[in-house]
């Protein structure tokens, strides 16, 4: 008996204008409801894959399709009740209020001219609760901690109410306290049946997040496999390129 | 990512919100009403009312100068202001205003053409302004296409940039070649914006264009917050960014290009009034857009008024707009932070 994948990704070659490729015949399956962790060196090609995921922008060769259809087919607006992307870094020009911000993920929802109402407000608060963010609703983000601020921009995912959820380095450059709690709170959503690929330089939450990882170097998949197989030094060592020990270290994971 | 903090965490209450909007309607309608019988006819100061029962010339000046007059201040005022508020949330950059694009400067160097050509038709010399305003925003954005350099956004100022210097220098050389004593008082006065030329007539020609360009910039006063977020972001909500970002440009341009092609250039309100707006009542579009355009129409009349009634003479609105454009922003930056891009 075969499932149909949610996610199927088959020989993806990519790379930035004429450049050479950093992708170069990348292929994957993602069930629906699973968690998966893209690893690999700087420069594999993590964030440009994710952006080939979600649709942002398109590979030289191979395909990209969703629940059977071809992603390049679905609207703007499809697309964005079937997944949210969140990138490691946005600018952020203006001091919103953090209900109208997270109000803005809202969108594939709305007519486009349609102002936010009722229920978007409730869903944006109710997006905020799921995080134990909703006391901050009528703060403002520039008031925030890099953590709360991270926080508050996976609330208005929740809020764009899609399944599938992207997440370029969800819990980097946050303390420990924060990284464990963007980690729990990825926990708890991918438990709620949401589909979550993220990529991460940190092993330790690909271990504690579970689900499957894959490592991406030279332009390939080097690993694929469930992520509690992460300890195994030597397959990191393979995958890398560079020694690996597994150790003892002071961890919120 | 930084965002500079700001004091402002007003634009909270839903009643708060509505209570500014409601205030500066009223503040508009009230200052129009008194502005009307303001002015230097009988003599400098108040008209009193009833004598337009009596005086067929305060009739004439009243219903036939001022009247078509200031409506075109507040047309103008709505439209720098919507435009203003509405650029700078789409271009994520609080020091963008109303004329960027090269859409004042190509509007000035057609009506300096058309001075310099002898052209002196009102109706022509609009439509030349018009018209190079028109192709200085083609070009901005037909010269981002081609930059290999930056995002849209970055793309987009520089071309701005670009333009609004290319144009400036044919502005200069028009002034180079112009008459000394016939030409240049003429380009000079009309760089420096005037409502004098404002007519009925020239009202309802520049009004179908502002108007319908002002009902797309208040249609996207929700949208333009979309805008405002990185394009990866917006992109996943399933906006397009580049041609909603593109479709607010020209709106915006187009209704500043029309208004200044009879009015002349009308500097920093553009800037300023948003900037005010934000600091009050936070930087969400659907307050910032249509509250700026109501404090871009207050501005501008009341800019107005003094400029037509202080002196017996005439003062060029620009001067006034650049004054009080120029103090209150020095102001707000030192009473509160103006928020700025990272």
């Amino acid at each position: 008996m075969t499932v149909q994948p949610y996610l199927s990704v088959r020989d993806i070659v990519f790379g930035w204008g004429d450049g050479p490729a950093i992708l170069e015949g990348v292929g994957f399956d993602v069930a629906r409801g699973q968690t998966l962790a893209i690893l690999g060196p700087n420069g594999a090609g993590k964030t440009s894959l994710l952006s080939i995921l979600s649709g942002r922008i398109r590979p030289r060769a191979g395909s990209v399709r969703l629940e059977d259809r071809s992603l390049a087919t679905f609207s703007a607006r499809e697309r964005a009740r079937h997944i949210a992307f969140l990138p490691q870094l946005e600018k952020l020009p203006f001091n919103y209020r953090v209900l109208d911000f997270v109000l803005m993920g809202r969108t594939p929802h709305m007519e486009s001219f349609a102002l936010p109402g009722p229920d978007d407000e409730r869903a944006a608060h109710e997006s905020l609760g799921v995080l134990g963010m909703d006391s901050f609703e009528n703060r403002n983000i520039g008031e925030l901690s890099g953590g709360e601020l991270q926080l508050v921009r996976i609330a208005r995912c929740l809020a764009q109410g899609a399944s599938m959820l992207m997440l370029d380095e969800p819990a980097s450059m946050l303390d420990p306290a924060h990284s464990r709690h963007i980690a729990d709170a990825l926990l708890a959503l991918a438990a709620a049946g949401k589909t979550i690929i993220y990529t991460t330089h940190d092993i330790g939450l690909g271990i504690f997040l579970g689900g499957r990882a894959l490592i991406l170097a030279g332009g390939r998949a080097q690993w694929d496999g469930p992520a509690a197989n992460l300890c195994d030094a030597e397959m990191l060592a393979r995958a890398y390129g560079i020694p690996f020990s597994v150790k003892e270290l002071p961890s919120t994971y | 990512m930084a965002i500079s903090g700001s004091a402002s965490s007003v634009g909270g209450s839903a009643p708060g919100r509505r209570a500014l909007g409601g205030i500066l309607t009223a503040a508009l309608v009230v200052l129009f009403a008194l502005s009307l019988f303001v002015g230097r006819y009988p003599a400098p100061g108040f008209l009193n009312p009833a004598v337009l029962a009596t005086d067929e010339l305060a009739r004439q000046i009243v219903f036939n100068s001022r009247l078509p007059r200031m409506l075109g201040a507040v047309l103008l005022g709505l439209v720098l202001g919507g435009a203003g508020a509405s650029l700078q949330s789409v271009f994520g950059n609080p020091l963008v205003d109303a004329g960027f694009l090269g859409v004042s400067q190509g509007a000035a160097f057609g009506a300096a053409l058309s001075l310099v050509l002898g052209l002196r038709a009102y109706s022509v010399v609009a439509a030349l302004a018009f018209g190079m305003a028109a192709l200085a925003l083609g070009l901005s954005l037909w010269l981002s296409e081609r930059f290999r350099y930056g995002g849209q956004i970055l793309r987009l100022i520089l071309a701005g940039l670009a333009v609004s210097a290319f144009f400036s220098s044919l502005l200069a050389t028009m002034k180079y070649v112009a008459d000394p004593l016939k030409q240049l008082p003429d380009i000079v006065f009309w760089t420096m914006g005037s409502m004098v030329p404002m007519s009925w007539q020239r009202l309802e020609s520049a009004a179908p264009v502002a108007l319908a360009a002002l009902g797309v910039l208040f249609a996207m006063r929700w949208r333009v917050n979309l805008l405002s977020l990185d394009d990866a972001v917006s992109h996943s909500l399933g906006v397009r960014p580049i041609l909603e970002r593109r479709v607010v440009s020209i709106a915006a341009a187009a209704a500043v290009g029309v208004m200044t092609a009879v009015c002349g250039v009308v500097g920093w309100v553009g800037l300023v009034v948003p900037q005010i707006v934000r600091a009050i009542d936070g930087p969400d579009g659907r307050t910032v857009v249509p509250r700026s355009m109501l404090g871009g129409a207050i501005f501008v009349l009341i800019s107005d008024t003094l400029a037509r009634s202080v002196f017996s003479g005439e003062i060029p609105l620009g001067i006034v707009t650049s004054l009080f454009g120029a103090l209150s922003f020095a102001l707000l930056l030192t009473l509160r932070k103006v928020e700025l891009a990272r």
